[in-house]
C-alpha cells in the first residue's frame, strides 16, 4: 500500500490505483455478503439526533446499525473504513429534477397527460450526466417532466456506476410513478381546465364511493412505510377512473395514493389557484414554487402543504434588500425540500447553496432534513431512504468533515452500498 | 490524511489494521453545530423581524381590531362631486364608503386613520396604462383579463405610490371598431376586487389616413388606413346597420308578433349597437382641426357619444366640436408627434399646441380626462412624462387656465365618466367604493405624495414602508434621511 500511495503522485501510479478500484469493484458484487463498517466524527441520521463518534454497519445495500462506537460492536469479519474527521449524511433527495431527457420548460398551456409514463421516456444521456447527479451528493432523484396541466407522472431515478458501455435506462431507473406532475401559470393556464378536470375526478371519486362503502375505510393513506408506487393496489379503483387512463392518476392524487406536485412559478399564480383549492378540498398537492414565492408564505400555512424551493434567495423589488425565501419558510415551520435552483442536472455547488441557507439562519438539521427526510415524506419513500437507520437503503455520503463547511469535500457517495461516485477517482 | 481510496481498497481488500494519522479534531462545538433536540422545523424560534420605522406620517392602523369600519378622521376631504370638507370624517364599511361629512359618528371599535393635517383624495385613474396588472395580457374566451392580472408586479406598486388606483390597459382602434381595454384596480396583493370590466372600450379608428401614432406619441402603431374615405365608410356602414338593428329592435320590443323574427346583428354591428345604447364608451382619435371636425359630424349624425383623444388642436375647433357629443382624453401640453409634418398649416404654426387648449375645453363646457404623454410608469427614462408624474399632469391644464376644480376631476372623476365606471369610483361619495389617496398636501399640490392608498377599503400603500418615496420626509424642512438606501 505504502508503494502505491508513494507512486501516486505519477501518472502509473494514478492508473495503477483505478486498475486496482475496477478489480475490487468486480469483486464487490461477491464481496457484498461482506459487512462494512464506517467508523466516523458524526453520523447525521436527520431521523434522530447526529451521533459523535459513530458507527454505521451496512450489509447487502442497507443499513443495519447506526449507534454510537461505545454502543456498537464492530464485528470482526467487517470490512472497516475509518476516520475521525469524517462525517456522513444520508443521499441526498432531489424531489423535482426536470432532468434525463427530460424538458426542462415552463408551466406554460394546460393539457393533460396524466396518462404518460415518465419512465419510459427516461434518457441516461451520459455517464458524465449521471455522476454529474452523484457528484452534488444525489442518491434519489424525482425525475419529472415540467408543463402546463398535467404533465405525466414522475420516475425515480438513482445514480449508478460508470461501466465501460454507454448507460442504459434500466442502469439509473428506480421506480415509475413517483408522483403526477402538474403545472399552472394563470397567463396561459386555463383555470376552467383544472376546474373541470377536478370536477371530474371528484365526481369519479364520489361515484366509487357509493356502491362500495368498505372502499371508503381503505382510502387512509397514510401507510408511511409503503411507497405510494407500490400501492397502486387496484380492488379500491374507482371503476369509471380506472376507465379514462388520464383521469384515474388524478384520482389518485385526491385519495392520496399518489402525490401530486403542482408547479407554480410566480406568486401571483398562487392567488389565481386558491380559489380552485378551495373549492376542491381533497386536492392538497405539493407546491413547487419560485424564489418571489415569499409572498405566498401565508396561503401555504392556509393549506397546510409541504413546498418545493429553490435555495435562492431574491432582491425586494427596486432595492438591494434580500428576502432569503427559503428561510421564511423554515421560519414558519413549513415542510420544506429544497431543490437546486437549475432543474436540469447543472447540480454543481449544491452543497455551498445549502450552505448558504444555513449562513442566513436555519440550522443545519433542518437543512439537511430538507433534502433528505422531508423529500423522503412528501414523496412517500421515508421507509426505505432519507435516513440513517437500520433497514434502510445504504444511501449515503461520507464528507471530509462538516457536510456544511466549505472546506469539507464529499468524499464518496454510495447508492444501496455501491460506491458511485469516489472523489479520488473522479478527475 | 489518509487518501479516501486507498482506505477504500483497504477496506474492500479486508486490510482491518493499517497506518493512521493521528485524528484531526472535529470542528468546535457552537450553537449551530451542536446537535438540535428536534429535528423538526417547526421547532425553530421566530427570527427578530425588522423595528418599526418611526416616522411623523400618517399611520394606516393606531391599533388592531376587528371592526368591519374604518374612520378616515379629521382630515381635508376632497370629494371632487362636492366641495372641500375641513376636519371631516369618511366611514368605511366593506370596501365602500359609508358616511362622509362632519360630526359623523364613528362605531365603537373602528378601525382609526388620524387624518389630521393631511388631505383625501380619490384615487387617481390612469385612463391609459401599460403592464400594471403584469403586462401581456388580455381577456381569453369566457376568462377575465382579471384572471391573469399579477397584483405583486412592481408597476401596480409604483402606480400605488403614484396615487393610481384605477387603470385601463390594452385596446387599439380599427375602422370597424375593436371592443378591447381591460378596467382594473390596483388592488396589491390580491385579486379579490381586481377586475372592473373586459372589453370595455370601442376603439375607432376614422379618417385617419396617416400612420397611426399613439396619442402619446412615438412610433406608428398602426399602418395608414387603405384610404381616407374607404375606412371613413367602413365605420359609417356599421353605424347605419347599428341603427337599422335598434329600430327593428325597438319594433320586435313594442309588437313580437308583428315583428316576426328578433333581429340579429354580426359582431362589429352589435359592438356600434351597444355604443348607441350607451352600454360601452367610443373612443376616437381626432388631433387637427380637420380630424376634430369630422368627428363632431360623426357623432351629430349617429347621434353617438363620443370620447376624442388626442385633440391637440381643439382650441381652434370649438365651433366645430359644438355639433357632436363630445368629451376629450387629452394631454395638456401634447403637440404633434415628433417629425410629423404640421397637418395643419395655417393653424399649427410653429406646432398647433397651445397651452390653454384644456382650458378652453373647459370654458366651453366640455368634459375632459388628462393623460400624460407616455402610458407607462417607471422609475428611470424621462422624469415627468409617464404615470409616474399624472398630477403633475393635471396641473398643465390648471397651468393653462383650466380651474383648480376641473383640474383634480380630470385625473378622477372625469375618466371615470368617461369610461363608464364613475358608479363605483372617481369621487369621495357615499356608496362608491373607498378607493382613497391620504396625502400629506392638497392632491395636486407638486410636493404632494400619497402616504396611504386605500382601494376597496384595504391599504394597499404605505409610503414609509414602500421603497420608493419614504426617504422623503413629509416635513421637507428636515433633510433626506441620512442613510437612507439602507434605512429603507
Amino acid at each position: 500500500m505504502t508503494l502505491i500511495a508513494m507512486a501516486s503522485g505519477s501518472k502509473v501510479g494514478r492508473l495503477a490505483i483505478v486498475a486496482l478500484f475496477v478489480a475490487c469493484v468486480a469483486g464487490s458484487v461477491a464481496a457484498q455478503e461482506r459487512m462494512l463498517a464506517l467508523h466516523v466524527g458524526r453520523a447525521w441520521t436527520v431521523s434522530g439526533k447526529p451521533i459523535d463518534d459513530a458507527v454505521i454497519l451496512l450489509e447487502n445495500g442497507k443499513i443495519t446499525r447506526v449507534g454510537s462506537a461505545a454502543e456498537v460492536e464492530i464485528p470482526e469479519t467487517a470490512d472497516l473504513l475509518e476516520n475521525p474527521t469524517w462525517h456522513v449524511t444520508p443521499g441526498f433527495i432531489h424531489a423535482y429534477a426536470a432532468a434525463f431527457g427530460m424538458p426542462t420548460g415552463d408551466f406554460s398551456g394546460a393539457s393533460n397527460s396524466a396518462d404518460r409514463q415518465i419512465a419510459t421516456d427516461v434518457k441516461p444521456m451520459s455517464w458524465e450526466v449521471i455522476t454529474a447527479a452523484a457528484k452534488a451528493g444525489f442518491t434519489r432523484l424525482n425525475v419529472v417532466s415540467m408543463g402546463g396541466g398535467f404533465a405525466g407522472q414522475g420516475a425515480f431515478v438513482h445514480p449508478a456506476r460508470k461501466q465501460n458501455r454507454d448507460p442504459r435506462a434500466d442502469d439509473i431507473l428506480a421506480g415509475s410513478g413517483s408522483c403526477l406532475a402538474m403545472g399552472f401559470d394563470p397567463k396561459t393556464s386555463s383555470k376552467k381546465f383544472f376546474r373541470e378536470a377536478l370536477g371530474k375526478a371528484t365526481k369519479a371519486r364520489e361515484d366509487a364511493a357509493k356502491p362500495k362503502k368498505s372502499t371508503k375505510a381503505e382510502s387512509k393513506p397514510e401507510s408511511s412505510e409503503s411507497a405510494p408506487s407500490e400501492s397502486k393496489g387496484a380492488e379500491s379503483k374507482p371503476s369509471e377512473a380506472a376507465k379514462d387512463p388520464k383521469l384515474s392518476p388524478l384520482v389518485d392524487v385526491l385519495e392520496k395514493r399518489l402525490p401530486g406536485i403542482l408547479g407554480i412559478r410566480a406568486p401571483h399564480g398562487l392567488l389565481h389557484m386558491m380559489p380552485i383549492l378551495k373549492e376542491f378540498p381533497a386536492f392538497r398537492p405539493i407546491l413547487l414554487l419560485g424564489p418571489d414565492c415569499w409572498r405566498s408564505l401565508d396561503l401555504v400555512k392556509e393549506l397546510g402543504v409541504p413546498v418545493i424551493l429553490p435555495t435562492a434567495s431574491v432582491l425586494r423589488a427596486d432595492t438591494d434588500i434580500e428576502i432569503p425565501t427559503a428561510v421564511r419558510f423554515f421560519d414558519a415551520g413549513i415542510p420544506v425540500a429544497l431543490v437546486p435552483e437549475n432543474p436540469a442536472p447543472a447540480f454543481t455547488g449544491f452543497a455551498y447553496h445549502l450552505a448558504e441557507v444555513v449562513r442566513r439562519g436555519v440550522s443545519r438539521d433542518d437543512v439537511l432534513r430538507s433534502v433528505t427526510l422531508t423529500p423522503a415524506e412528501i414523496l412517500g419513500i421515508q421507509g426505505e431512504v432519507g435516513s440513517l437507520g437500520a433497514g434502510k437503503s445504504a444511501d449515503l455520503l461520507v464528507w471530509s468533515g462538516d457536510p456544511f463547511a466549505p472546506s469539507s469535500r464529499l468524499l464518496r457517495v454510495m447508492v444501496a452500498g455501491t460506491v458511485v461516485h469516489d472523489s479520488e477517482e473522479a478527475p | 490524511m489518509m487518501r479516501p481510496s486507498l482506505l477504500m481498497i483497504a477496506g474492500l481488500l479486508g486490510m482491518l489494521a493499517f497506518a493512521q494519522d493521528p485524528p484531526a479534531p472535529l470542528p468546535e462545538s457552537n450553537p449551530e453545530t451542536a446537535p438540535a433536540s428536534d429535528s423538526k422545523p417547526a421547532s425553530r424560534p421566530r427570527r427578530r423581524r425588522n423595528a418599526e420605522s418611526t416616522s411623523s406620517q400618517a399611520k394606516a392602523e393606531s391599533r388592531p381590531t376587528d371592526s368591519p369600519f374604518t374612520a378616515i378622521v379629521d382630515a381635508t376631504i376632497w370629494p371632487v362631486s362636492a366641495p372641500v370638507i375641513r376636519r371631516g370624517t369618511i366611514l368605511i364599511f366593506e370596501g365602500k364608503i359609508l358616511d362622509v361629512g362632519r360630526d359623523i359618528p364613528i362605531p365603537e371599535g373602528a378601525k382609526i386613520i388620524d387624518g389630521k393635517g393631511k388631505h383625501l383624495s380619490p384615487g387617481f385613474i390612469a385612463m391609459r396604462a401599460l403592464q400594471t396588472f403584469g403586462g401581456g395580457f388580455m381577456a381569453r374566451g369566457d376568462e377575465s383579463a382579471a384572471d391573469q392580472a399579477d397584483p405583486y408586479n412592481i408597476r401596480m406598486q409604483m402606480a400605488l405610490a403614484s396615487g393610481i388606483t384605477t387603470a385601463m390597459e390594452g385596446g387599439s382602434p380599427t375602422p370597424t371598431g375593436t371592443l378591447a381595454g381591460f378596467i382594473g384596480k390596483h388592488t396589491y396583493g390580491s385579486i379579490d376586487g381586481l377586475g372592473i370590466r373586459d372589453r370595455a372600450v370601442l376603439w375607432v379608428q376614422y379618417g385617419t389616413t396617416e400612420p397611426l401614432r399613439s396619442p402619446f406619441g412615438g412610433d406608428p402603431i398602426a399602418p395608414a388606413a387603405p384610404s381616407d374615405q374607404s375606412g371613413k365608410q367602413q365605420t359609417r356602414d356599421l353605424l347605419k346597420r347599428a341603427v337599422e338593428f335598434r329600430k327593428a329592435r325597438a319594433a320586435f320590443v313594442a309588437d313580437p308578433a308583428k315583428a316576426g323574427k328578433a333581429p340579429t346583428a354580426d359582431e362589429n354591428t352589435m359592438n356600434f349597437v351597444k355604443a348607441l345604447d350607451g352600454e360601452v364608451p367610443v373612443f376616437v382619435r381626432a388631433s387637427t382641426r380637420t380630424e376634430l371636425a369630422d368627428v363632431a359630424r360623426l357623432s351629430e349624425e349617429f347621434n353617438l357619444p363620443i370620447t376624442v383623444t388626442d385633440a391637440t388642436e381643439a382650441w381652434a375647433s370649438l365651433p366645430d366640436l359644438a355639433r357632436g357629443r363630445l368629451t376629450f382624453m387629452l394631454n395638456p401640453r401634447q403637440r404633434p408627434a415628433d417629425g410629423a409634418e404640421p397637418r395643419n398649416r395655417l393653424l399649427t404654426e410653429p406646432s398647433g399646441w397651445r397651452p390653454y387648449n384644456a382650458a378652453s375645453l373647459e370654458k366651453a363646457g366640455y368634459t375632459f380626462a388628462v393623460q400624460p404623454l407616455s402610458p407607462t410608469i417607471s422609475t428611470d427614462g424621462l422624469p415627468g412624462r409617464d404615470l409616474m408624474a399624472l398630477p403633475i399632469e393635471a396641473c398643465y391644464a390648471i397651468r393653462g387656465g383650466a380651474s383648480d376644480a376641473a383640474g383634480l376631476a380630470s385625473i378622477t372623476l372625469n375618466p371615470a365618466r368617461l369610461l363608464k365606471i364613475d358608479d363605483r369610483v372617481g369621487s369621495l361619495d357615499i356608496g362608491k367604493d373607498a378607493d382613497i389617496l391620504v396625502m400629506d398636501r392638497e392632491p395636486l399640490d407638486y410636493r404632494s405624495f400619497a402616504e396611504i392608498v386605500l382601494v376597496n377599503g384595504r391599504v394597499v400603500y404605505e409610503k414609509d414602508k414602500s421603497s420608493f418615496f419614504n426617504h422623503i420626509p413629509t416635513d421637507r424642512s428636515t433633510p433626506l434621511k441620512g442613510n437612507w438606501w439602507r434605512d429603507r
